[in-house]
C-alpha cells in the first residue's frame, strides 16, 4: 500500500526542514512520497534530491505554504497520484515548478 | 542523515561572506579608536572630521560590508539564485570597498583631498557595481518573491544613498563642484530610511518567521510598505529641495516615514511575541534592541522637533546606527554564520579513506553563553554612546572603549566558530 508522508516544517528552525527531509525520503517505497510543507521555498533542498536521485514538485498553497511533493524518480505510480492530487481542483494548489521541467533531471 | 554530504551547488565557498564578517568588526574598531583618540570634541559638531570618519567607518566598513556578504550568501538560500564567479566577485568588491573606506575616512583624519578622490571613485565601483550584478542575479530568480522585491527597492536606495555620497566626496578634491549643503541631509536620509532601513526591512520578512518561529509578516506589509517607504522617501526628497523654506510641509513627509518605520517595528515586536518556540535566543534579543532602538529614535526625532537642544540633534543617529542597525544586522549574524559553518561541515567531503569529525549541534557552533555575553557587551556600549550625546566630556571615550571590546568579543565568537570548523574538516582550511 503506497504511504503519503507529511512533513509540517512550519514550525521548524534551520537545518531541522533539509534535515528531516534527506532522512525521511530515504524510508520512501515504490508508491511513496513526501509532502514537505513549509512558509518559504526550500532552495537548498533540490539540487540534494538531484543528487539522490529524487523528484520533486513545487506548489504555492494559498499563497502562503510552499508544498513539495518529492518521491523516487522513475516511479511513476507515485507520480501519478501527487498529478491527481495537484489537478484537483478543490485542492488551492498552484503548480509553481518541478524537477521535471529540468532536462537534466 | 548526521555526516552525510549534503550538495551546496547553489551556494558560495564560505569563504565568500566570512572574509566580510570577519572584517566588518575590525572596521567596528577602528571607529573606536577614533572616537578614543579625539574625546568629546567628536561631539561638538556633526561636521567634525573625526565624526565623519566614525560614522562611515560603521555605515561602510560595519553594516555595508555585512550587508554586502550577507546578501551574496542569502540570495541562493533565499532567492534560489547566485552570483557568477562568485570568490573573484566577492574578492573584487572586498578591496575596492576597503580600500574605498579606509581612503575616505583618511581623508578627514589626515586632511589631504586629493584622497577623496581616489575615495569616491573605488566606492562608487564597489557599491555600484556590486548593485548592478546583484539586480542581474535576481532577475533570474522566480516572480513574486516578496524578499526579491524589498530587496531591489533597498538597492535602490542603497544607490541614491552611494551617488550622492561620491558627488559630496568629490566636493572634498574638486572645488568647481557645487556644494548643496541640502544633499548631505539627503544623503543621510536615503542611507539610513532608504538602504539600511529597507533592506533591513525586507530580510527580516524572510528571517524572522523563518528563524524565530513566528507567524508570517501579513501579506500587505511584505507587498506595500517598502515600496510606499521608498515614495515617500522620494516625496519628502522633492519637498526638501523644493520646498526647503515650508518647514510643516518637510516634517510632514518626515512624520509619514516615521509612521512608516512604527508599522514595520510594531509588527515586528508584535510577530516576535507569538513566537511558537519559547526557548532563549540570542537573536531574539537583538532583533528586540534594535526595534526598541528604532522606537526610541522616532520619540527623540519628534521630540527635536518642537525643542532646541543639541544632544537631540545627534541621539537620532546614534539610536538608528548603533541602535537599530548593528543589533538588528550583529543579531542576524548570529543566525547566519552557525547555519553556514553547519551546511558547509555537512558538505565537506574528507576524500577515500580520510575521516572528518561529526557535524555539531547548530547551536554549539558558536556557544550560546558566548553570544549572551556579546549582547551584554553591545547593549552596554549602546547605553554609554547615549548617555555621551548628552554628557560627551564623561562618557564618549568609555563609549568608544566599549564598542572596541564589544568588536572584538564578536571577532574571536566568529573566528572561534571558523576555528572549530576549520578543525572538524581537519585538513583544507576552507
Amino acid at each position: 500500500m503506497a504511504q503519503v508522508i507529511l512533513l509540517d516544517a512550519t514550525e521548524m528552525e534551520p537545518p531541522e526542514p533539509l534535515v528531516r527531509t534527506l532522512e525521511i525520503i530515504e524510508t520512501l517505497e515504490q508508491g511513496d512520497y513526501l509532502r514537505f510543507r513549509n512558509t518559504h521555498e526550500p532552495h537548498l533542498l533540490y539540487d540534494n534530491l538531484h543528487k539522490r536521485h529524487f523528484s520533486y514538485l513545487c506548489c504555492n498553497d494559498s499563497d502562503i505554504f510552499y508544498d513539495v511533493f518529492i518521491w523516487r524518480e522513475n516511479d511513476a505510480l507515485a507520480y501519478s497520484t501527487i498529478q491527481q492530487l495537484v489537478e484537483n481542483k478543490s485542492n488551492s494548489l498552484t503548480l509553481l515548478h518541478s524537477s521535471l521541467d529540468d532536462p537534466d533531471s | 542523515m548526521r555526516n552525510a554530504a549534503l550538495s551546496l551547488a547553489q551556494t558560495p565557498p564560505l569563504s565568500v561572506p566570512l572574509l566580510f564578517f570577519l572584517s566588518a568588526p575590525l572596521f567596528a574598531v577602528a571607529c573606536g579608536l577614533i572616537l578614543l583618540w579625539t574625546g568629546a570634541d567628536a561631539f561638538s559638531s556633526r561636521w567634525h572630521p573625526s565624526l565623519l570618519a566614525a560614522t562611515h567607518f560603521l555605515t561602510l566598513g560595519y553594516l555595508a560590508m555585512i550587508m554586502i556578504g550577507a546578501l551574496q550568501q542569502l540570495t541562493p538560500i533565499l532567492m534560489g539564485v547566485q552570483i557568477s564567479h562568485p570568490v573573484i566577485f566577492s574578492r573584487i568588491i572586498f578591496i575596492l570597498l576597503s580600500t574605498g573606506t579606509l581612503a575616505l575616512t583618511s581623508g578627514w583624519l589626515w586632511p589631504f583631498t586629493g584622497v577623496f578622490t581616489l575615495a569616491g571613485s573605488l566606492l562608487a565601483v564597489a557599491i555600484i557595481g556590486f548593485i548592478l550584478v546583484l539586480l542581474l542575479t535576481l532577475r533570474r530568480a522566480r516572480p513574486g518573491h516578496a524578499s526579491v522585491y524589498s530587496a531591489r527597492i533597498a538597492l535602490f536606495a542603497f544607490s541614491v544613498t552611494t551617488l550622492l555620497g561620491v558627488y559630496l566626496v568629490l566636493g572634498y578634491s574638486w572645488s568647481s563642484l557645487l556644494k548643496l549643503p541640502v544633499l548631505t541631509n539627503i544623503h543621510m536620509t536615503w542611507g539610513l530610511l532608504g538602504w539600511v532601513s529597507l533592506l533591513i526591512m525586507g530580510i527580516a520578512y524572510q528571517v524572522i518567521p523563518m528563524f524565530q518561529i513566528t507567524p508570517e509578516y501579513p501579506s500587505y506589509i511584505k507587498r506595500h510598505l517598502t515600496l510606499f517607504m521608498l515614495f515617500v522617501l522620494s516625496g519628502w526628497t522633492l519637498t526638501y529641495i523644493f520646498f526647503h523654506e515650508k518647514e510643516w510641509l518637510v516634517n510632514l513627509m518626515a512624520t509619514i516615514l516615521a509612521i512608516g518605520l512604527l508599522i514595520f517595528l510594531l509588527t515586528t515586536l508584535q510577530l516576535l511575541s507569538k513566537r511558537r518556540r519559547h526557548v532563549p535566543d540570542i537573536t531574539l534579543n537583538f532583533w528586540r534592541l534594535s526595534m526598541g532602538c528604532l522606537l526610541f529614535s522616532i520619540m527623540v526625532w519628534v521630540l527635536s522637533l518642537n525643542l532646541t537642544y543639541k544632544p537631540l540633534n545627534l541621539l537620532p543617529g546614534i539610536l538608528m546606527i548603533t541602535g537599530f542597525a548593528m543589533s538588528a544586522v550583529t543579531g542576524m549574524l548570529y543566525k547566519i554564520i552557525p547555519f553556514l559553518i553547519w551546511l558547509h561541515w555537512m558538505n565537506y567531503n574528507p576524500g577515500e579513506g580520510k575521516k572528518k569529525a561529526r557535524v555539531p549541534n547548530i547551536k554549539k557552533i558558536i556557544p550560546e553563553q558566548h553570544g549572551h555575553n556579546h549582547f551584554r557587551l553591545h547593549s552596554l556600549m549602546l547605553l554609554l554612546f547615549c548617555l555621551a550625546a548628552f554628557w560627551p566630556d564623561y562618557f564618549l571615550r568609555p563609549a568608544a572603549l566599549s564598542l572596541i571590546i564589544s568588536s572584538l568579543f564578536l571577532w574571536k565568537n566568529i573566528y572561534h566558530a571558523l576555528q572549530l570548523y576549520r578543525k572538524g574538516i581537519s585538513s583544507d582550511p576552507l
